[in-house]
């Protein structure tokens, strides 16, 4: 019960912030994150390619949508599309969080790498592949706090016929 | 397995619901360009109608305050956007809403050629003064802004020579001249009274006459009067006569300095005739009122005289200080900081460099488009003539000649500023009305030695900066600094 609030609670907190501040906040940690520098953070956060202020893509705003989104897919094709005894242990649910982190590591690289590749991105702005690795490690961990999140909620699991006690550490 | 299609489904349309406005201002336009590298008028008004119809942070770039689209930001944008995709398409090939000039707009240009004696070098043979002034009358009269042109000679009195000038008359008024034609077509031809001839010119200055003072702007004070008072009192007199004419008229004058061959007698302070045979510099002078001599320069005429010039200035009734368009550049940072908002700022984050070489420094770049001035944008370049709310920041200034470097592309300026005591402020950079270091350069006090080989002196013009100082204190008073251009940055510490 205690957990549940817990979870309830941070993502009150997260959904707010998103609300407010956009991604932005949650990926640099409130520029806390080493992984993401200034540059790519100000490339993330839409800084057009005639380096004219914010007004080209805000690629945190489709990374962070699409791992919300996939997080959310991965757990629902687990919990309520394949719903089987057969794939309802806790090993279960960490390959599926692997996948998923997987898809996310692979989302968040390639949107900077391209822009970084094609040279669609504003050239006062200086980062690098190891920057857009940085970014993408980022979403991942990001993708496995929430999907942890997610399955330590007890409502939605209990909607599912199978998986209503899959959870990281059970059974 | 319906469930899988469903979700993936609204998954999609959740991406696609992601784009923004402008973002799709983009693609529409990233299409149009590339079925037939052009934007055509159908094409341009579409892109137009979305601009308007949005009020999204990207549109706000392409609008004035009152949110009226500027037709020259957008091409100017949409020329950047297209050459960073790498699509070879120029301002031409984008269509342009075209600003025809109405019979309305147009005006009559009253050309005045000082013919006093000293003027004779200039006119011997066939040299580059009579290129420049034949070439700059004939682009007036095909330039479209000219109604009609009527040509006269100025010395004491004004000795008109042809009204509504038509293009022979205008090569006979200049090309075909000699010193010979030049005494048979008359007037008092001793002396140049500046001071007399600039009235007599401003006189003839109103919403529909611009005129063209075309001379040597010698003074001859002469051997009977003290030249350094001579030099004050036409000074006054000259500042006297434009601060009147500005209290009445939105008044405006441009002065070009060109270079010629000479090759006759140069009458010195004294009134002692020197034979000289080198390049002298002559002046024209084109004064209207700011709409006519803003037109005149948007025209670029005067950047296609016959051999170039060498310096030009432009003197405007100051009504509204104009914000040029700028942005704050990320490269160039001594120390770091973040520009949260966008290239105009605020400058946010703003620390010092901890870097060896620039240990405790903060320094920021910003690009400034100073086109849109009718001042000419050497002005710009000279620090002397910006004044900074916070003089402890230091600055120099670049030209941008980088055409490749797309974030500079639009911008003319870059001003690079350093401080060591970095603050949370607002920075205000004021282009101040001033008269600017060439007209000093350009000034002699005593050309007395210029027969010498005083190659320096035969560069200059006796009693030039009193002249210049004289219209620059009617148009910008000592007493109050008055900015012609001016922009704020603000600054954040953290």
């Amino acid at each position: 019960m205690r957990g549940n609030i817990i979870s309830i609670l941070v993502l009150s907190v997260v959904i707010l912030l998103i609300a407010i501040s956009g991604f932005s906040p949650i990926f640099e940690i409130g520029g806390l994150n080493p992984l993401i520098p200034v540059d790519l953070a100000d490339h993330l956060r839409g800084y057009d390619i005639t380096c004219s202020g914010y007004f080209g893509t805000v690629w945190y705003q489709y990374v962070g949508l699409i791992m919300i989104a996939s997080t959310v897919l991965f757990y629902a094709i687990q919990y309520h599309i394949i719903d089987k005894p057969t794939f309802n242990q806790k090993h279960h649910l960490w390959i599926m969080i692997a996948f998923c982190m997987g898809f996310n590591f692979f989302i968040a690289f390639i949107f900077p790498y391209n822009s970084l590749q094609s040279g669609d991105y504003c050239k006062d702005l200086n980062f690098s592949v190891f920057n857009c690795a940085g970014f993408a490690f980022t979403n991942s961990v990001l993708c496995f706090v929430f999907y942890s999140l997610l399955t330590s909620l007890t409502i939605p699991r209990k909607l599912s016929r199978n998986c209503s006690h899959t959870t990281l550490l059970t059974p | 397995m319906k469930k899988l299609y469903f979700i993936s489904l609204l998954f999609a349309f959740f991406l696609y619901g992601c784009k923004s406005e402008f973002e799709q201002f983009n693609e529409q336009s990233l299409t149009f360009a590339t079925n037939d590298k052009s934007i055509d008028k159908k094409e341009y008004e579409n892109l137009l109608e979305q601009i308007s119809l949005s009020n999204e942070k990207g549109f706000q770039q392409f609008k004035d305050d009152k949110g009226k689209i500027d037709n020259a930001k957008v091409v100017s944008y949409l020329k950047k956007y297209f050459s960073a995709k790498n699509l070879a398409i120029t301002a031409a090939d984008i269509w342009q809403p075209e600003n025809t000039a109405t019979k309305a707009d147009k005006f009559n240009i009253n050309v005045f050629l000082e013919n006093s004696a000293s003027m004779d070098g200039y006119v011997k043979g066939v040299s580059e003064f009579e290129t420049a002034i034949y070439n700059l009358l004939g682009d007036f009269k095909i330039s479209g802004v000219c109604d009609s042109m009527n040509l006269s000679y100025i010395n004491k009195n004004l000795l008109t020579q042809k009204k509504n000038a038509l293009a022979p008359d205008i090569q006979d008024f200049i090309e075909k001249l000699e010193p010979s034609t030049f005494k048979q077509r008359g007037g008092d031809r001793s002396v140049s009274d500046l001071k007399n001839i600039l009235n007599t010119v401003l006189k003839t200055v109103n919403n529909n006459n611009v005129a063209v003072l075309i001379s040597d702007f010698v003074f001859s004070p002469g051997n009977k009067t003290d030249a350094q008072d001579y030099l004050n009192n036409q000074g006054v007199g000259i500042k006297i006569d434009f601060a009147s004419k500005l209290s009445t008229f939105d008044l405006s004058a441009v002065v070009i300095q060109l270079n010629s061959r000479f090759n006759g007698l140069y009458y010195d302070k004294m009134d002692t005739p020197i034979p000289l045979k080198c390049k002298r510099p002559y002046y024209i002078w084109i004064i209207g009122n700011t709409k006519q001599i803003s037109k005149i320069l948007k025209t670029k005429m005067l950047d296609n005289i016959k051999g170039g010039y060498q310096n030009l200035l432009v003197f405007q009734k100051s009504r509204e200080t104009n914000q040029p368009d700028y942005k704050i550049l990320l490269s160039n940072q001594v120390g770091s900081f973040r520009l949260k908002e966008g290239a105009k700022g605020p400058i946010c984050d703003s620390k010092k460099s901890d870097d060896s070489r620039t240990k405790g420094l903060f320094g920021f770049t910003v690009a400034v488009d100073f086109s849109n001035s009718l001042q000419d944008e050497n002005y710009f370049t000279d620090t002397a003539n910006f004044m900074l709310s916070n003089p402890k920041y230091s600055l120099k200034i670049e030209k941008i000649t980088d055409k490749q470097n797309l974030s500079l592309s639009g911008f003319t300026h870059k001003l690079i500023f350093q401080t060591k005591a970095l603050q949370d402020e607002t920075l205000k950079i004021d282009v101040v009305g001033k008269v600017p270091s060439w007209v000093y350069e350009s000034n002699s006090d005593d050309d007395a030695s210029i027969a010498k080989n005083d190659t320096a002196q035969k560069q200059k013009t006796f009693g030039f900066k009193y002249l210049v100082e004289g219209v620059s204190d009617a148009f910008y008073p000592k007493s109050n600094a008055i900015s012609v251009s001016s922009f704020n940055i603000t600054i954040i510490k953290n």
